[in-house]
């Protein structure tokens, strides 16, 4: 098992207010999974990925990350786990503006203290695997939505990372480039075995996932495994 | 790509950048400019008081002060070519403190007999004493060296008004004038002072004549006027206090502007972190920002620094009225340059900018990255 959170709650405190934001959720992902996180607004999709991805802290519950109870886990640890196993794409793709298209992949690489030449060669890969081979040298302001959020995918994959965390990564593009980039992560998956979490309330993007976890309210409302073998 | 990004992020927050650029640069200006009259006021008023009591000061060994027809240094003309030899910009001036006693009703007064002076001088406080000025003949009584009594007749040529001898009654006397007076031989003078361009090197040098004039004593300012350089620290501490002021304006710009430009960009940072990066990475990227503006500032600052020390050390600062009042002000005081204490100004003021821009380099990185990430721009 990869990732298992048993009993999770996250609770954020508005004011005077708390706002609940995960109820207690019981949940698994194993590897090679492709699993899509569905549900409206306000429903605690973000909040659950940022869990998983070790951004966050619980506020009950337990957190595993391999068997390893990570709930209570000290920054220089969640860092150390961020960096080597685990990939991250952004609704708004968070690029690095000052940087450019190859310059992005290769930053999660010097995080790992990756030698230049090795660095570079895996960061133009992981570009001309999303099919930007041709943009390496591009700032983000320079690029599309939908190229851009492939230089995130890029950035994600160029580690080699056990599991990508996407947080409704075809948001912010048309629903053409959208199906797209859903289409390139599923091929990844397929082809390279990394395990793919993503949120999304596009129905039409839900479909394609392999397993289906629906948030309501904090709470998993349904999990369900719809396209066995896709 | 940590330098990279570090200049491309100085480019793309650009009118920060400038903020912090312009306030280091001003303040190294002000730092050095200050410095630099600081400098300049002490090793002119330093020349001065040390012209006047001499940077190496030679006597003969073994005289008691209180003898009167104590031995002086014979054959001066040869001892003055023999200093000249080894320091050939020296300024040999021989000097006669004459145990005269100049009697008028029941005034004494002490009488310099100074071999370089060819007029007799009388100071403002005897003359007023005396009811004496310029142009009046006084008459001498005193022993001279041999005990007997000595009585010589002295044109009072002009009365001294740079205030030379303020500090008591003087009379002097050229030396050609006293001779016969005290029987002193024209060779032999009491002591010797000599003044060259560079002080600071009065120690080495006076340990070269001391090995050439083993029957004299040869003593360098330093041995002699021990808190002379504690008078000059007043001066420093005002220099500090300045400098103070100026670091304390340029941390509250620095820290803002730091501030200021990493909330700006709390998203990229909280991705960055998000992406695996450590905090000491966030906090060396920030503090590479600033040690790069840092350098260019300092840079720019110390040839802005140059420019306008060199168009006051052509101008210079007038003093012509305070200076005739006291001996040790120069009238016309000029700025100096000490490299030395440029490239202090440049390392303290480096250490002060990266002091002060760690705290919103600690801030930042110790936020944590999803907190950062909710940042909507």
């Amino acid at each position: 098992m990869l990732i298992e959170l048993k009993g999770v709650k996250k609770d954020y405190p508005l004011g005077r207010t708390v706002v609940h934001a995960i109820r207690g959720v019981d949940l698994e992902i194993s590897e090679g999974d492709f699993t899509v996180i569905a549900g409206p607004s306000g429903s605690g999709k973000t909040t659950l990925l940022n869990l998983m991805g070790l951004l966050d802290h619980p506020t009950e519950g337990k957190l595993f990350f391999e068997g390893r109870d990570v709930s209570r886990i000290s920054d220089r640890d969640a860092t150390f786990i961020r960096r080597s196993r685990i990939g991250f794409i952004f609704q708004t793709f968070n690029l690095i503006p000052v940087l450019t298209a190859i310059e992005n992949v290769e930053l999660p690489l010097l995080l790992k203290r990756m030698k230049g030449k090795e660095r570079r060669k895996r960061a133009e890969e992981a570009l001309a695997a999303v099919g930007l081979g041709d943009k390496l040298y591009h700032k983000p302001d320079e690029l599309s939505g939908g190229e851009r959020q492939r230089v995130a995918i890029a950035r994600a994959i160029a580690g080699m990372p056990d599991i990508i965390l996407a947080d409704e990564p075809t948001a912010n593009l048309d629903s053409e480039t959208g199906l797209s980039i859903i289409k390139l992560m599923k091929e990844m998956n397929r082809e390279q075995g990394v395990t793919f979490v993503f949120s999304t309330h596009d129905a039409r993007i839900i479909e394609v996932a392999r397993r289906k976890i629906e948030l309501l309210d904090g709470k998993v409302g349904s999990d369900v495994v719809q396209n066995s073998n896709s | 790509m940590l330098f990279k990004t570090a200049i491309r992020n100085i480019f793309k927050y650009l009118r920060r950048s400038l903020v912090i650029f312009i306030c280091l640069i001003v303040s190294i200006v002000a730092l050095q400019v200050s410095d630099s009259i600081s400098e300049g006021f002490k090793r002119q008023s330093k020349i001065l008081m040390l012209e006047s009591a001499g940077m190496i000061l030679i006597e003969r060994k073994g005289n008691d002060p209180f003898d009167l027809i104590q031995e002086g240094i014979k054959n001066f003309d040869e001892v003055e070519r023999r200093i000249k030899s080894v320091i050939p910009d020296a300024r040999v001036i021989p000097e006669i403190v004459a145990p005269a006693i100049v009697v008028n009703d029941t005034f004494s007064v002490n009488t310099l007999v100074i071999g370089t002076r060819r007029e007799s001088l009388i100071s403002t406080k005897l003359a007023k004493k005396l009811k004496a000025d310029a142009g009046d003949t006084i008459v001498i009584l005193s022993t001279n060296r041999a005990g007997g009594l000595s009585i010589k007749e002295v044109k009072i040529e002009s009365v001294l008004t740079n205030g030379l001898f303020t500090g008591g009654v003087d009379l002097c006397i050229p030396i050609d004038k006293m001779e016969e007076f005290l029987l002193w031989d024209t060779g032999e003078v009491k002591q010797i002072r000599v003044n060259f361009n560079q002080y600071e090197k009065a120690d080495s040098l006076s340990k070269l004549l001391s090995g050439m004039f083993p029957d004299l004593n040869i003593t360098p300012w330093n041995e002699r006027l021990k808190n002379l350089e504690s008078l000059f620290r007043i001066s420093d501490i005002k220099m500090y206090l300045f400098s103070f002021i100026v670091l304390l304006l340029t941390s509250g710009i620095i820290m803002n502007s730091v501030l200021s430009s990493v909330m700006e960009r709390k998203k990229d940072l909280g991705t960055i972190r998000a992406i695996g990066s450590s905090r000491r990475f966030i906090i060396f990227l920030i503090l590479t920002e600033v040690v790069i503006i840092t350098f260019f500032s300092c840079l720019a600052g110390t040839f802005f620094s140059y420019i306008i020390t060199r168009k006051l050390m052509q101008v210079g600062f007038h003093y012509e009225s305070v200076a005739e009042m006291t001996q040790y002000i120069p009238p016309v005081l000029y700025p100096a340059i000490n490299p030395l204490r440029w490239i202090v100004d440049v390392i303290f003021l480096f250490v002060w900018a990266i002091i002060w821009s760690i705290y919103p380099a600690v801030l930042i990185a110790r936020m944590p990255p999803v907190k950062a990430l909710r940042e909507e721009i």
